[in-house]
């Protein structure tokens, strides 16, 4: 088997008295993997620490078996798009993107080859010449993935590329990165959102609170997912009654009566929403909302790390 | 990427990164509101030189050394390496915009020397050419042989401007590099302990940069009141002396900042 592309081993990660990587082990040589989790996870801090912006408090990282910290040979093969709104404002894109490139030791016109080959890549030519500061958010992490793609590296970290994106350009972003996978490129995109990682890779690695959840498949992670009780929440001017004639259901494992709804667990969502949809039809249960309380990635991980 | 041939790569070159980043710290900070207060208040000694010209109050030399000790050293070649050089590094880590730069193939010291580098210029090329302006109104009452007399005088103030503005550009970006609120420790240093101990009586001014750098111009502290009746002050040291120590201070002090831009890490 070939040596990992990269692997964490033991790794621990504190600011002060926050710890924002836990005791982290994993290896991967998979081309393309997302790295899902949510708010707070330690997602930018592993990808931090892949880069070589920072290091481990404890334990061991190693990118193409060496260490990042430091290690410029290292910083030539990769490219980073960091997860923050910030750049040099008052420089053009073109600008921006090629003195990033020649930074990465190349020659003046090859450098700004480069950067106009990223920059057409990213249908970002009309803006080219425009400041920085002009550019819309869309724009600026197109600029963000321009600069990180433009020296060819052999592995691209992106950190949250798609957020506080429109879904327009979000959807634009999500091609993007796809066509890089399918070029070659070899790929750490995080999210916290399952879905947009869903769309470009289907290996997932699932941090929460710095730690490792789960690894594999997306249909392994959604499997592991409907594994566990869905909670589904409903407004009903009877809910005592509704819950009463819910809990009759077998698949109903748990329900909450609030003051004027009612939370269910069941392990059967699909089977239960029906239900709920014929029982509402009869009349004898007025339901005026229904909303899945899991739809957010947090409560997926309450599940998950329980 | 893995498509194609792979293009051979190497890491850039030290000194061509140098430029690069010197380049990209006058682009990003010769437009910004600080550099044009800057500018507005290095026009202060130029129009101190200009009403003492109408006035015609004494000679131009006379006048002359005074601004250079007075305004110019102890002045603008100490804050203006203070303003510049704590916010050299600091600006780019709390901007974060100094991940791109941490992310290349770059050392971390290639990254800060460049940024070193730019701010001790440009406070050297802005003194001398407000030093020479202000040198031309005052010393030109006396014509142009006026003028082509005092010529040393001027280049040699202007050495010891640019030894001020490498030294204390040294100092404040170790303070930048090594603290999180660098401003108050560098006022501390720049407006206490060079402005104050630099003119007690006694052996204290060897403590300071400033004595050595007023040594230059063959200048001792200027100590007044009780103390310097019961304490003589001591003389300057000797040209060969100040070079030396100003000399070893910049390189233990840009090392110390090299070293600490290399090993510290920065939560950007």
């Amino acid at each position: 088997m070939a040596a990992a592309a990269y692997s964490v081993s033991g790794v621990s990660k504190w600011f002060g008295q926050i710890i924002a990587i836990n005791d982290l082990t994993l290896e991967s040589n998979t081309p393309v993997v997302g790295l899902l989790g949510p708010n707070g996870a330690g997602k930018s801090t592993l990808i931090k620490l892949l880069t070589g912006q920072i290091r481990p408090s404890r334990g061991q990282v190693r990118v193409f078996g060496e260490d990042p910290w430091n290690n410029i040979k290292l910083m030539a093969r990769l490219g980073y798009c960091p997860e923050h709104d910030r750049f040099y404002e008052d420089l053009t894109v073109l600008q921006f993107v090629a003195l990033l490139t020649r930074l990465q030791g190349y020659a003046p016109d090859r450098a700004h080859e480069l950067a106009q080959a990223a920059i057409e890549q990213l249908e970002l030519d009309s803006k080219r010449d425009a400041p920085i500061s002009t550019l819309s958010h869309g724009m600026r992490q197109k600029v963000k993935l321009a600069q990180a793609i433009a020296h060819k590296p052999d592995w691209l970290l992106l950190d949250e590329p798609l957020s506080g994106l429109d879904p327009v350009s979000r959807a634009k972003v999500i091609v993007q990165v796809r066509a890089l996978a399918e070029s070659g490129a070899m790929l750490l995109v995080s999210s916290h959102v399952l879905h947009e990682l869903q769309a470009m890779t289907s290996d997932i690695l699932l941090l929460n609170k710095g730690r490792l959840v789960a690894q594999g498949q997306v249909s392994e992670i959604r499997k592991m997912i409907d594994a566990h009780p869905h909670r589904i929440a409903l407004s009903a001017a009877r809910p005592r009654e509704l819950g009463r004639e819910l809990l009759k259901f077998d698949d109903v494992a748990r329900v909450e009566v609030e003051s004027e709804r009612i939370v269910i667990e069941t392990r059967s969502p699909d089977a239960c929403y029906s239900r709920i949809g014929e029982l509402a039809a009869s009349g004898d249960f007025p339901i005026d909302a229904m909303y899945s309380l899991d739809d957010n990635l947090e409560a997926v991980f309450r599940y998950l790390v329980k | 990427m893995r498509n194609g041939i792979q293009e051979q790569r190497s890491t850039p070159g030290a000194l061509g990164s140098l430029i690069l980043l010197a380049r990209l710290f006058f682009k990003v900070n010769l437009g910004r509101r600080r550099m044009i207060w800057l500018a507005i208040a290095c026009l202060v000694p130029l129009g101190l030189a200009v009403y003492w010209r109408i006035a015609e109050q004494g000679a131009g030399l006379a006048f002359f050394d005074e601004m250079t000790v007075n305004v110019f050293l102890q002045f603008f070649a100490l804050g203006l390496p203070l303003y510049l050089g704590v916010s050299a590094v600091r600006d780019e880590i709390d901007d974060k915009t100094i991940v791109y730069l941490f992310a290349r193939p770059l050392h971390r010291a290639v990254v800060l020397g460049s940024k070193m580098i730019s701010v001790a210029m440009l406070v050297t090329v802005v003194l001398a050419i407000d030093l020479a302006l202000v040198y031309i109104v005052v010393v030109s009452a006396d014509g142009f042989a006026g003028i082509m007399a005092g010529l040393g005088r001027l280049t040699a103030s202007i050495g010891v401007l640019a030894a001020a503005a490498l030294v204390y550009t040294a100092v404040f970006s170790l303070i930048g590099v090594l603290l999180r609120r660098p401003m108050i420790l560098a006022i501390l240093f720049g407006l206490g302990w060079e402005a104050v101990v630099s003119n007690l009586p006694g052996a204290f001014p060897r403590l300071t940069l400033m004595y050595y750098l007023k040594s230059l111009l063959g200048l001792g502290p200027q100590s007044h009141g009780m103390m310097s009746m019961l304490i003589p002050s001591i003389t300057p040291a000797s040209v060969s002396e100040a070079l030396e120590v100003l000399l070893v201070m910049v390189i233990v002090l840009f090392s110390a900042s090299f070293y600490v831009a290399s090993h510290k890490e920065y939560r950007v």
